[in-house]
């Protein structure tokens, strides 16, 4: 390829040449294939520096909390200079959109057929890209050109690895990350707590009663009935933060999951019978006006803005939420003060939280692209930044001193399975023993910030409730050290039946639920289990468990 | 002299010629695109090789469990913000050509145009605080005249009329705007007339205004018939909730869930492609029947 684009130009400038009336011999030589040797042939080293720099096209998405620096932009960063520098790799985004809108501007892309030579894909394009032949076998590559520190990382998860082989070859790179860390965790205002003299939550009563509580005795002491105890969004049945995931784990089922039954099949959660006595429980607490009336049309960051306000008192999130949504509350109040605590359960049987299997996106290779083994040098390129060896000198691709997060323009990235939660066992070590010298970049962020909020600085509580204790991680690796946990038993693709039935029934479910909720009759919830299985469901459920004796 | 006078438009001519390039571009080539509503269509493979499987895919449509449902509430939603859509800027022009200060007039007239520019995003979140049955401050103005809070936006009884009223509120402004205009066309000497024999303001308003103005009624009334079945998909999209899905959901919010979401592109294309025809249909009888009985035609 190298040769390719020298004798482009050699050919270029003959023809100035030609206009300049000067004689240029040899042009129509090199121009012949018989002096262009295939260059997959020769021995060339594919991992090293292209010279001259090559143009990798792709796309991705960006999340609107992205920063940037020295009017950085996602197409000129640290990174896709170091590409070009180090790599002699000319990243070209053919475009980038926000996070919402990436599932619908990537089926646009894929149907006009216009691949760029590096995808970000989800489970459901990877199948059918890989189906049509339409990406590029990293196999071999992988095989071959994965760095050791890449493979150690990649391979640690080996199952969810290889949920990116089809037919036993690796059609994309999985950004593998870890599944511990999308649990879910009860988070309560511990300030209103103490306030009304209340202890903290051991049992789902314990709950119903705190939130019941947080709503009508006027936990923030404004003389106005304007709280709430439990907060939803309208997609609660989805969502990682005001979900019900975890609620629903306290009466141990869980809906929009598959799970396996008594006799080790596959049953969806959502039809469970139990589900029923949750529903019945979630439409006493809204009749009593303990969930907000208006969940039913409020969104992520509509519900964030109550938190914010001081509106609510207890939510079901993922391990981010201090970050994300409690730090406005700890910025806006000067007295709030939130804990992690782990689910609870309505009976003597412990309440089990399950989580989906982490692999979120898949990194795929055009066919079509001229420079497939690309990827692998980008990956090789990423994964240096957990190698302690050269750990020091990466620094500058992590968080900036400024506190912004460049790692996120990494146009190719992978986790460890439990990174960030041997973050939070190493950094809590290195604050009880004054010594950070044994952490990574990364983790002596967190160091530095927890260190700052001990000291005083409120902006950091978020960290220190993530990553240092009372935290996030503490009730994370309580799940972990007890075991108690599980994941969405289905992973695959979606199925066929899936692909033609699975908006209907999604939609009819959360209809059925949001109204049974807002005080529709349960008997409903009886219907949908019947209808569901009429309309697809138990066709779905056979296909799935097809998939699961052949993924054995 | 005949000659040279053609000569002389030929400039004129080649003018709407961008116009029509991209009229051929944008709106005439995409529709050979509705092939795929006919087959089993597979990106990949393109348009040329995907699998020929005749109306299957309307006949899934039909098949949906919701088709109809979702049929009748577009027909039901855009038919009445069809006839708000006519009746509120008629009124509402018929109003401010009655005031005197023309100050005021056009005060009044870029007020009521302003929430035409804003999208339905920055509505949608705006809505939902403004029309909240606990804290907005619709239902407070109600709650003086005694009358309980209404959950317009979670209601699916009154979601297709929250839908009406917030988009004619939206939209009126534009439309007055037509009628002003229409208004100002009409010959001053049939009031002056009208003054001498007597006639009262409301006597002109039946017997010059009205009138005078029916052309251009007829014209917007026709154009808006070929919109039945555009219940409006930003609106809705921005604005519906599941408690709402009944009454709420729409052809255009089914598409976009069926072809952008699921990827199903040919099921998609066959229920755009049904809702065209139907449209089709309706403007053509709608120009039939304008012609019929106000002689006005539009082709």
């Amino acid at each position: 390829m190298k040769k390719r684009r020298t004798m482009k130009k050699s050919a270029i400038l003959c023809l100035a040449g030609f206009m300049l009336l000067t004689a240029c011999g040899g042009a129509k030589e090199a121009n012949s294939p018989a002096a262009a040797p295939d260059p997959a042939k020769t021995d060339v080293d594919l991992m090293a520096k292209y010279d001259p720099p090559v143009d990798i096209t792709a796309w991705r998405y960006t999340e609107s909390t992205y920063k940037y620096e020295n009017n950085d932009t996602i197409e000129d960063n640290i990174y896709t200079r170091t590409y070009l520098s180090d790599l002699g790799i000319n990243l070209k985004y053919v475009w980038t959109v926000p996070v919402e809108q990436f599932d619908q501007k990537m089926n646009v892309s894929i149907a006009s057929g216009d691949l760029p030579d590096i995808m970000w894909l989800k489970n459901k394009q990877l199948t059918d890209l890989a189906e049509n032949d339409m990406l590029y076998d990293l196999t071999n590559l992988f095989e071959k050109y994965a760095s050791p520190i890449t493979k150690e990382i990649m391979l640690q998860d080996e199952a969810s690895f290889n949920t990116a082989k089809i037919g036993g070859r690796l059609m994309a790179i999985p950004h593998t990350s870890s599944a511990v860390d999308g649990l879910p965790i009860l988070y309560v205002r511990t300030d209103w707590l103490e306030k009304l003299g209340l202890p903290e939550p051991q049992t789902m009563q314990d709950v119903l009663a705190i939130a019941e509580a947080f709503t009508n005795n006027d936990p923030d002491g404004n003389g106005k009935d304007d709280t709430f105890g439990l907060a939803f969004t309208k997609t609660f049945l989805t969502d990682a933060h005001f979900g019900t995931s975890g609620y629903f784990s306290g009466y141990h089922v869980n809906p929009g999951k598959w799970v396996k039954d008594d006799s080790g099949q596959l049953v969806y959660g959502s039809i469970q019978p139990a589900v029923k006595d949750a529903l019945k429980q979630l439409q006493d607490l809204y009749a009593k006006g303990i969930l907000d009336r208006e969940f039913g049309v409020k969104d992520r960051a509509k519900v964030t803005e109550s938190v914010a306000s001081g509106k609510v008192g207890m939510f079901y999130g993922s391990m981010s939420a201090p970050l994300s949504i409690i730090q406005q509350n700890v910025d806006n109040d000067p007295n709030a003060e939130w804990k992690a605590l782990p689910l609870v359960s309505v009976d003597d049987k412990k309440a089990t939280p399950i989580g989906k299997m982490p692999i979120t996106r898949y990194y795929g290779v055009s066919k079509d692209s001229k420079h497939p083994e690309a990827i692998i040098k980008l990956l090789n390129f990423s994964m240096q930044g957990y190698d302690p060896e050269v750990a020091q000198e990466n620094s500058k691709f992590g968080i900036t001193d400024t506190n912004i997060p460049v790692y996120l323009y990494s146009l190719i990235s992978a986790d460890p399975a439990k990174k960030n939660l041997n973050a939070h066992l190493n950094t809590m070590q290195a604050l009880e023993t004054n010594d950070p010298s044994q952490l990574s970049v990364e983790e002596k962020g967190y160091y530095d910030r927890i260190v700052d909020y001990r000291g005083g600085n409120r902006a950091n509580w978020g960290t220190e409730r993530v990553f240092g204790s009372p935290s996030s991680f503490d009730v994370i690796d309580h799940y972990v050290q007890e075991d108690n946990y599980i994941f969405d038993a289905f992973y695959g693709a979606p199925t066929p039946t899936m692909v033609e039935k699975l908006a209907t029934l999604e939609k009819m479910e959360e209809e059925v639920f949001t109204k049974i909720i807002m005080g529709q009759s349960l008997d409903n919830f009886d219907k949908f289990v019947e209808d569901w299985k009429k309309l697809g469901g138990e066709q779905i459920t056979k296909e799935v468990n097809e998939w699961a004796e052949k993924n054995k | 002299m005949g000659m040279k006078k053609k000569l002389q438009e030929i400039p004129l001519h080649l003018m709407i010629l961008p116009g029509i390039i991209l009229t051929v571009i944008f709106s005439y080539v995409p529709i050979l695109g509705t092939v795929i509503a006919f087959q089993k269509f597979v990106p990949s493979k393109g348009i040329f090789n995907s699998k020929w499987i005749g109306l299957d895919n309307f006949r899934y449509m039909l098949d949906m469990p919701n088709f109809t449902s979702v049929l009748w509430n577009t027909v039901f939603i855009a038919i009445l913000k069809i006839i708000a859509g006519l009746v509120v800027p008629i009124i509402f022009a018929l109003l401010l050509n009655e005031l005197a200060g023309a100050f005021f007039k056009r005060t009044i007239q870029t007020i009521i145009y302003f929430p035409y520019f804003l999208s339905w995003v920055i509505l949608g979140g705006i809505l939902i605080d403004i029309l909240s049955p606990s804290s907005g401050i619709v239902n407070q103005f109600l709650g003086v005249f005694g009358i309980k809070p209404i959950f317009f936006l979670g209601d699916d009884k009154w979601f297709p009329y929250t839908l009406v009223l917030t988009d004619t509120w939206k939209t009126f402004g534009y439309g007055t705007i037509v009628y002003l205009a229409a208004l100002t066309g009409i010959d001053q000497s049939l009031y002056e007339a009208a003054t001498m024999d007597g006639a009262n303001r409301w006597k002109q308003t039946i017997h010059i205004t009205l009138p005078g103005m029916l052309p251009i009624i007829t014209l917007m009334t026709v154009l808006s018939l070929g919109n039945v079945l555009n219940a409006g998909f930003e609106q809705v999209f921005n604005l519906y909730s599941p408690m709402v899905y009944s009454t709420g959901d729409i052809i255009d919010t089914l598409v976009y869930r069926i072809g952008l979401v699921d990827a199903q592109y040919g099921v998609a294309t066959a229920v755009g492609l049904f809702k065209s025809l139907i449209s089709f249909v309706l403007i053509v009888l709608s120009n039939k029947l304008a012609n019929k009985y106000a002689g006005y035609r539009v082709f």
